[in-house]
């Protein structure tokens, strides 16, 4: 059922990549079903029709990012909400053309960006900061506090399927604490609320009246228990954060509540999803039954392997999250998840920063002027390097460099970089979890890029699923709130449901096992080498005890030996 | 020295000069080093795949005729009588190998350019044998193993281009570098050809021992090379030949020399402890250690300054050759097409720090946008470094496995953060030269010697480039307006032939006008800089060559050491002194007090 019909190297529009798929639908519409998509780089508003799922209707922004500094990245809590608003309204104004009005939508869900971390003023409903995003490296310092603290980078990894890691919002959390003061007074007046970007456009959708997230957020807190799915008090305690500034922990699929505000469109609607980006994505595109592995290719790219009914933990850094928990009574679902952390991130520095690259939507036509990359490897870890490796202090290379390397190598090393990341984390995934992985399921705005495709499907030895859609995240989001409990729009069977958005354009592998096999190897290689560049130019407060008390301990030894000494000299001189 | 026999210019010289992108022909007046004429033209490079460079000798030789001609018909249209012309001088770059057949006159194959890496297969077959000694003819030839001196390119052609081995067995063959070459031809070619070669250019093959100053066997042998096929060898300053053909027919052929050595003497640093800095495509460090031959324990090259006569004593320098220097910017700009132009106040940051302290509060309460607005500072400097290692690295590596990489990238990285690493990467290898220059004098009196850089090349025209590398070696660089100071370093080899011209003479009449550049930056943050490099040059080692992965991951294992290492490490020492007078007291206590 998850593998539809073949249409290979199509390339579309979005967000149907074939236009003649788009057929009229015979079947009873039972109510439309809105989505918010909040991404890094776009928010946008899709609606689709239930139950098949068509969307008819959408409107996408692009939301700035901020760069104060090397490895610091931030947004605007404020600038979310208002183009969130106003993809809803134009979205809204598209439905009379497909026959559709307004209060035909029954219900709204919302997947967001993970990890990502706002704190704001309960009572006056502002930010107290500008949300961290997820790829923020600001908390290293943080970091090396709570590990020489616990001792252990993974310390947390048996209750929480993570590492003490700058990605996960505690340590977002602690690090606006020691360092914002608007954010220490509102945290001693007791007024201050933590919580991903989802509880924050819930917040404001409802007015205040509803702090919550789903399990799937709240699993890349590094905060909540996977097994109990509820914040720990020990990580609590560890991280110095109240439970009363987090959010209530909700399954992804129920009804929430309603929309009161009155700056949206949306307002009267029900709410009835949340969802990790991710964790919608998975769900999009099918890979509901253990081993079913997708990737999403976007400024990083997300991998997901669903593990099943019960978590798998990763002694390799890969992290353990939740899937989806359809329901406050349906089994949680968990997935393996590995990171890419610069996929076409690299193709936008090579286009903005380095300029070898006039624009990084042409990358596929730049690197199909050269047939390999001339032995050039390009590691992308501009801010370390995440799954399976973890690595803060490495940074970008770009090694074998010839007089004859052309910026067409590069451009090619960059896309060849962005499949061996993803090798890395399927061999890992395999090693962890024991199924066998056997195709890779892709989605996102980077898969248009045929050569990009090609290259994954050479690198990995399988097939390459390329999603239909371009962005199966809203889609999952779709489903998910749509067969909440109490709206009951449908149900999500995908095992006796024929679902006419999963269509699927494969690419197999046209190289060798040898082939395979040497240029992996040499990729490891390269990967070594972007390690270990930051050179430590401060040391920690704990760091700096140690090393205190280890200088302590001189005075000490050189008294004991000069009295010692002494008092030989003084024996053998009375002995004379 | 005139004496009264020519005209108002005196006595002429002229110089034929080959470099690895023009011939040239040059002609010198004797009375003040001008160059009255010259005619230049450009050689084609021609690559066939990565890592060739070769040049037509054929072409070679034709170019090198119609300068003649026609720098000879531009002095006569300057009203200047050509008969003053008493000699001419060939400087060549040295190590471009050329096989011809002494019968025919026709070259066997193209000349082999010598960074040409074709020969590389063949030196790791030799390195294997000698279990990776790169210094195993050292001893001998002053050389280290590598792919860019004659003796394995002729290798390479014995074993590769059937006509080469043909001619050898049929004893037809001459091998030459460009200055046995050109000396060949001028002297009549097939007829009369003069087959000699100079000790400088002699010495850079690999094949000549650097005490005898002759061919040594045992290295041909080491080579598996005959030695029939040799020139012979002579000193700088003799008369080699006469021009047979042209409007130079019967001048004395007066002078030949290799282009670096030549540099060194026409940049008049003929005492000891003096360095020149040549900067072109590649960029050749050379420390004139007066008449005492040092072996280099450090990755240098133990090389020939001049022999002013065939019973002259021969000076020696240490030398450090750097395979992309110039290159390398052009490389960015013709293969990434970035632009490489800098703006001038990309220094401004650097001064700031300088002259303020580093951690001063105006300093860094400068923020970057800051200085960016008000400055219009084009590119802050970054953490990032590249090696432009593209054909493996030389002084004072000496490894062919090296391959150019780029460390350090973060998002913020820009093209023009690329662009100051490729200028810092040639100063980052000159520094390395010098501080093997150090560690390979380490008798020699410091005090007398002032830490100056005399600085020349193409690429010493760009300001910037020159500026930073200043401020990477922190030694005051020296830039004459010397036209071509290796043209001129063979002008005067000549004259001292013909007897015009003197060193003593040269040193105190030609010295040009010079540009001086200073340091910018402080001791401190030039070895933070150069700590960022030695640690990005380990990483672009190893790199192609399979065989030593093991080794390669040996390399890595070694983290950044402990910082807290000296402290732990006086600890175990503590305690057991400590432990030691405890026992010699308990034993003293023992000894007065028996336990029975």
């Amino acid at each position: 059922m998850t593998e539809g019909k073949n249409l290979p190297h199509s390339s579309a529009d979005v967000p149907f990549r074939s236009k003649e798929l788009r057929k009229q639908s015979l079947i009873q519409h039972t109510g439309l079903v809105g989505v918010i998509d909040e991404g890094t780089k776009t928010i946008g508003f899709s609606i689709y029709t239930t139950p098949d799922f068509k969307e008819i209707a959408a409107h996408r922004v692009e939301l700035s990012v901020i760069t104060p500094q090397d490895g610091w990245y931030e947004q605007d809590p404020l600038e979310m909400m208002a183009s969130i608003n106003k993809c809803a309204e134009e979205a809204i104004k598209q439905l009379p053309e497909q026959g559709f009005s307004a209060s035909d939508i029954v219900t709204v869900g919302i997947t967001n960006q993970r990890e990502t971390t706002i704190v704001w003023d309960a009572v006056t409903g502002k930010p107290l900061y500008n949300a961290l995003l997820w790829k923020d490296i600001r908390t290293s310092t943080t970091v090396e506090q709570i590990v020489a603290k616990v001792q252990d980078p993974n310390h947390f990894r048996s209750s929480t399927g993570l590492p003490i890691s700058t990605y996960f919002s505690a340590l977002k959390i602690r690090w606006l604490r020691d360092n914002v003061p608007e954010v220490r007074q509102a945290i001693r007046e007791r007024r201050c609320k933590a919580g991903t970007v989802d509880s924050w456009i819930v917040w404001n959708l409802t007015n205040g009246a509803l702090h919550i997230t789903d399990v799937t957020n709240a699993s890349r807190t590094l905060l909540m228990n996977l097994e109990t799915q509820a914040w720990d008090p020990v990580l609590l305690k560890t991280f110095g954060i109240r439970e009363e500034m987090l959010p209530t922990i909700h399954s992804c699929s129920e009804i929430f509540g309603k929309i009161t505000s009155e700056r949206s469109p949306l307002r009267g609607m029900t709410l009835s999803g949340i969802m990790g980006n991710q964790q919608a994505s998975l769900l999009g595109q099918m890979c509901v039954k253990p081993g079913q592995t997708k990737n999403t290719y976007r400024s990083g790219c997300f991998l997901l392997c669903n593990t099943g009914d019960k978590p798998v933990f990763s002694r390799h850094g890969l992290l353990t999250t939740v899937a989806y928990k359809l329901g406050p009574q349906a089994p949680t679902i968990y997935a393996i998840e590995g990171a890419v952390s610069v996929a076409g991130h690299a193709l936008s520095w090579l286009q903005n920063k380095v300029r070898i690259l006039p624009d990084s939507r042409d990358a596929e036509k730049y690197a199909e002027m050269v047939p390999t990359s001339g032995d050039v490897y390009f590691v992308p870890a501009f801010t370390g390097l995440y799954a399976p490796y973890w690595r803060q202090n490495a940074r970008g290379i770009i090694i074998g460099l010839t007089q004859f390397t052309r910026k067409n190598h590069i451009v090619r090393a960059a896309l060849e970089s962005i499949c061996f990341q993803t090798r890395d984390i399927l061999e890992c995934m395999h090693q962890e979890c024991g199924y066998e992985i056997n195709k890779l399921h892709a989605d996102g705005k980077l898969t248009t890029n045929n050569l990009l495709m090609q290259l994954q499907a050479d690198t990995i030895g399988m097939p390459v699923f390329r999603s239909q859609l371009m962005d199966s995240t809203a889609f999952g989001a779709a489903m998910c709130a749509a067969q909440a409990d109490g709206v009951n729009l449908c149900q999500f069977e995908p095992e006796k449901r024929y679902y006419e958005n999963v269509h699927y354009d494969t690419f197999l592998a046209t190289t060798t096992d040898v082939e395979r096999k040497e240029r992996y190897g040499k990729w490891k290689r390269a990967v070594e080498r972007s390690l270990g560049w930051v050179i430590k130019q401060k040391k920690t407060r704990e760091y700096t005890e140690e090393n205190y008390r280890m200088l302590s301990s001189l005075p000490a030894s050189i008294f004991l030996i000069s009295s010692f000494a002494m008092l030989v000299h003084s024996l053998a001189a009375s002995g004379q | 020295m005139s004496n009264g026999r020519y005209g108002r210019f005196g006595a002429l010289i002229g110089v034929a000069c080959v470099s690895s992108t023009h011939c040239r022909f040059l002609i010198y007046s004797t009375k003040n080093a001008e160059v009255l004429a010259y005619h230049e033209l450009k050689l084609r490079q021609i690559v066939h795949q990565a890592g060739w460079m070769e040049y037509d000798p054929s072409e070679i030789w034709k170019n090198t005729q119609e300068c003649i001609e026609t720098a000879y018909k531009n002095l006569v249209i300057l009203e200047i009588n050509p008969r003053d012309i008493i000699a001419i001088g060939i400087v060549n770059q040295r190590g471009t190998s050329v096989l011809w057949n002494l019968e025919t006159g026709q070259p066997l194959h193209n000349a082999i350019g010598w960074s040409d890496c074709r020969s590389t297969p063949i030196l790791k077959t030799l390195l294997h044998n000698v279990r990776h000694n790169v210094d195993y003819v050292r001893y001998r030839s002053g050389l280290p193993l590598s792919s860019c001196f004659s003796a394995l390119k002729i290798r390479w052609l014995m074993d590769h281009v059937p006509a080469v081995a043909t001619a050898i067995e049929e004893n037809k063959c001459l091998f030459g570098t460009l200055d046995s070459w050109l000396l060949w031809n001028l002297t009549g070619g097939v007829e009369m050809g003069v087959h000699s070669t100079d000790i400088t250019n002699a010495h850079y093959t690999s094949l000549m021992n650097v005490s005898t100053e002759q061919w040594d066997p045992k290295l041909c042998q080491f080579f598996r090379l005959p030695l029939n096929i040799l020139p012979r060898i002579r000193s700088n300053s003799e008369i080699f030949g006469y021009v047979l053909e042209g409007p130079l027919h019967g001048t004395p052929i007066a002078a030949m020399m290799g282009e670096q050595p030549a540099s060194l003497l026409g940049q008049l640093c003929v005492k000891a402890g003096q360095n020149v800095c040549t900067l072109d495509d590649s960029c050749f460090v050379l420390l004139n250690t007066g008449r005492e031959k040092l072996d280099s324990a450090n990755g240098l090259i133990t090389g020939i300054a001049h022999k002013l006569g065939e019973k002259a004593a021969t000076n020696y320098t240490l030398e450090g050759a750097i395979s992309n220097a110039g290159s390398t910017v052009t490389w960015l700009r013709d293969k990434l097409q970035i632009n490489t132009e800098i703006n001038s106040n990309d220094n401004v940051v650097e001064s700031l720090n300088t002259f303020i302290g580093e951690n001063s509060m105006i300093s860094s309460s400068c923020s970057s946008s800051m200085l960016n607005a008000e400055c219009g500072l084009a590119a802050k400097r970054s953490e990032i470094t590249f090696v432009p290692a593209f054909h493996g690295m030389y002084a004072p590596y000496w490894r062919h496995d090296a391959r150019g990489i780029i460390l350090g990238l973060t998002s913020q990285t820009t093209a023009e953060n690329i662009t100051q690493a490729a200028y810092e990467a040639t100063g980052f290898q000159i520094f390395e030269v010098l501080q093997a220059f150090k560690r390979d004098t380490p008798n020699w009196d410091r005090s007398s010697m002032q830490p100056v850089l005399t600085f020349g090349g193409d690429y010493a025209e760009n300001l910037h480039l020159v500026q930073f590398i200043a401020d990477i070696i922190g030694y005051m660089l020296e830039r004459p307006q010397t036209t071509s100071p290796a043209g001129l370093g063979v002008m005067i080899t000549a004259g001292v032939t013909m007897k015009v011209v003197s060193l003593e003479h040269a040193v105190k009449m030609y010295t040009p006008p010079t540009d001086v550049f200073s340091p910018t930056t402080t001791k401190n943050r030039r070895e933070l800089l150069y700590k960022r490099w030695a640690y990005a040059v380990k990483k672009c080692l190893h790199w192609n060559n399979y065989e030593t992965y093991e080794a390669d991951i040996e390399l890595f294992a070694q983290r950044e050491l402990d910082p807290n290492l000296p402290v732990r490490r006086s600890v175990p020492g503590s305690i057991f002194l400590t432990t030691s007078f405890a026992m010699i007291i308990l034993a003293n206590y023992l000894k007065s007090n028996p336990l029975k």
